[in-house]
């Protein structure tokens, strides 16, 4: 009887057309709009370049011909070079802004900038770390050349590293925070399949209710199985947009992929429990369930920063219990920590109060909706 | 003697000020059709919801093949097929799929349940509608889907709550003889409507509801004797002159002679050959006779004489 239930809500709930446009295509399409609409500011601010550089080398050095031609090549280059035959031609392209600096190799290394800013630090910053291991880089070369690449590609990361500190100041990239704000608002309008826990099974809610009333299945067992189809469904949603988000968009959530995807599925079960306590304590039509449910969905995607990403802080600062209590909130937030702790303390704890949340979302469920006689039909 | 599938006893339930049923009192025996009759809002559906034990109720007792009916009475519930007044499948489902998840609320062993389902589709005759989702089904189909998904488990009672409002005439019928073949092959059927065409046609025996009571009960027969009516004779004619109508309504079992628009109509109550008596009065005055028609009561008739209203709502 349980997988009888479970196996028929599951293929209800798949072939329900709006079930796949709110919670599987709308996601996409939202997610498509907002890199489409970040990705600007993803190329311009955040990706790194190549720092468009000119060369001016009067003196054969080998050492220094080996490190450039390794920062300058690849997909990740640290350096654009232009070699230039003389000081004034290199001088003459700084002027006219078609290089960030010029590399001046004769007795010494020698950096000529335009103007101050974030390429001209990392220049800065890599002739100084040439000068200091010019000796090591040299060494290597002599020793085991097979290690010079290695050594050239930390020398890279590190640089690179600096630009993107720098930007972020300590802070997620703002536009990934948005799709952070996506995920916990696919989990929260998982609700929406949550409601049919309720329809389904309560007389007085739907003709299905009340004839599966007239059946030998034990209610609790038809909650339980439509619950668990419900809870399977959810996990899914999230699920299959975590997965066109990091695949198919190409947006990056770290190295913790997994941990994105289990909050995001424990946000689903969340959502969707939180529909059937919605479900057993309003008393109305499913259309009003279903208003409900997406009010309290989106009124927290909202104070969570999914529309105004600026709102979340100062809810975190002037309400701080709203945003401990908005369940879209603390999904939100477990993304948050795991793109921001370098431990798992403050993520652990989310995942523990969403945990919470749907122990205590699916046991007001049930207590509202235990009754097996009706007043009325 | 056959044994008593359902009894209600001293049943009443209130909503508020309104009782919606009176102390109704019912006993269905094992093998019958028994037809629930009244008008809309004369409680046949509360009826049936509490015998189902979805409602509650303030007072009596329901019992279902000798045992207590409650909404645990698991035992007893397997048993039983509803087949409710809204049509209650699932719209992503298919035709077989929505019987065979209604089919696995009752019967869990696959092998079997999978032969009830190709017989309930059979029965129905949805064969060649069985991977159709039901809004491509027309109201007649959707109606025997509906059918389907209550009698797929091969109940021993079945309770039917006007299965056939808003269905075309030849699904109607399809439906009626639907139900006599359920009830042929064993099961003890109720059978709630507000068409009295119907229950007259399948229904063994019929209790007459009005405002939450039991008004009258019996077979067909034994309802059509209550009236005074047993017979009313309609005669065409051109014309007729005032003392032969006085000369009719003067005859023995005749108790109501009227001429209107060319009609004379006759109410005969018990006697024999009223009709030869009356055309024998016609002749005798040598008058032109037109179409000749009797009428038998109706169960509307024995409606109308309990409460002085039809039994058929104005919209119907």
């Amino acid at each position: 009887m349980f997988f009888n239930e479970f196996r028929y809500n599951l293929l209800t709930t798949l072939r329900d057309r709006h079930f796949i446009m709110w919670l599987i295509l709308f996601p996409m399409a939202l997610g498509s709009l907002f890199k489409a609409a970040f990705s600007d500011i993803y190329e311009n601010d955040i990706k790194f370049s190549p720092i468009p550089t000119a060369i001016v080398q009067t003196q054969k050095d080998d050492i220094f011909k080996e490190v450039i031609r390794s920062v300058s090549k690849g997909k990740d280059a640290l350096l654009k070079v232009t070699y230039a035959d003389s000081a004034e031609e290199a001088e003459k392209l700084l002027k006219d802004g078609k290089v960030a600096g010029v590399i001046t190799k004769d007795g010494t290394l020698g950096l000529t900038v335009a103007s101050n800013g974030m390429d001209t630090t990392i220049l800065k910053a890599f002739t100084d770390r040439y000068l200091t291991e010019e000796k090591l880089i040299k060494d290597t070369l002599e020793k085991d050349p097979m290690k010079l690449p290695a050594l050239t590609a930390a020398l890279k990361d590190d640089l690179k590293t600096v630009k993107k500190v720098r930007l972020t100041d300590g802070v997620s990239d703002p536009y990934i925070t948005y799709f952070f704000n996506l995920l916990a608002m696919v989990a929260a309008c998982s609700s929406v399949t949550g409601l049919n826990v309720v329809m389904q099974n309560q007389a007085d809610q739907s003709p299905l209710g009340a004839r599966k009333g007239c059946s030998p299945t034990p209610k609790l067992i038809s909650t339980l199985a439509v619950l668990a189809g419900c809870w399977l469904t959810g996990m899914m949603c999230t699920a299959i947009s975590v997965s066109f988000l990091a695949f198919v968009l190409k947006v990056d959530f770290g190295s913790r992929l997994g941990f994105v995807y289990l909050a995001a599925m424990m946000g689903g079960i969340m959502g969707t429990s939180m529909g059937f306590m919605i479900g057993s304590l309003v008393k109305e039509s499913y259309e009003k369930k279903n208003a409900v449910a997406m009010v309290i969905s989106l009124g927290g995607s909202f104070l969570s920063g999914l529309m105004i990403a600026d709102i979340k802080p100062d809810i975190m600062e002037k309400a701080p219990l709203v945003n401990a209590l908005n369940p879209t909130a603390v999904v939100c937030d477990s993304f948050y920590y795991l793109n921001l702790d370098a431990g798992y303390d403050r993520f652990i704890g989310k995942m523990v109060t969403m945990l919470v949340m749907t122990v205590l979302f699916t046991a007001v469920g049930f207590i509202f909706t235990r009754r097996k006689k009706y007043a009325g039909l | 003697m056959a044994e008593n599938v359902v009894e209600i006893e001293g049943l009443v339930k209130r909503y508020g000020e309104l009782t919606a049923l009176d102390h109704l009192t019912l006993e269905i025996k094992e093998g019958e059709v028994f037809g629930l009759l009244g008008p809309n809002g004369s409680g046949k559906t509360t009826t049936i919801n509490c015998l189902l034990s979805l409602l509650s109720y303030d007072k009596g007792s329901i019992r279902i093949f000798g045992r207590e009916m409650s909404p645990t009475a698991y035992d007893i519930k397997k048993d039983i097929g509803v087949i409710m007044q809204n049509v209650a499948v699932f719209e992503e489902l298919t035709v077989q799929e929505n019987i065979d998840y209604f089919c696995g609320l009752y019967i869990t062993d696959k092998q079997k349940k999978r032969q009830c389902v190709e017989e309930a589709i059979k029965f129905v005759g949805l064969e060649d509608f069985r991977k159709f989702r039901p809004k491509k089904l027309s109201g007649g189909l959707l109606r025997r889907l509906n059918i389907a998904c209550g009698i797929a488990h091969k109940p021993k009672l079945i309770i039917l709550d006007e299965p056939t409002v808003a269905v075309d005439p030849q699904s109607r019928n399809k439906i009626l003889e639907g139900i006599e073949e359920l009830n042929r092959n064993g099961a003890t059927v109720i059978y709630t409507s507000h068409y009295m065409e119907e229950v007259e046609q399948i229904c063994t025996r019929i209790a007459i509801m009005d405002r939450g009571r039991k008004i009258a009960e019996g077979t067909k027969e034994e309802l059509k004797a209550m009236t005074k009516n047993t017979e009313t004779i309609n005669v065409a004619l051109r014309e007729l002159p005032d003392e032969v109508l006085n000369e009719i309504g003067a005859l023995s079992h005749i108790y109501s002679a009227e001429y209107t628009d060319g009609i004379l109509t006759a109410a005969c109550s018990g006697g024999r050959h009223n009709l030869i008596r009356v055309l024998e009065v016609l002749q005798k005055h040598d008058l032109h006779i037109g179409q000749v028609t009797t009428v038998q009561p109706t169960l509307n008739d024995v409606f109308l004489e309990i409460t002085g209203k039809a039994l058929r709502d104005k919209e119907d």
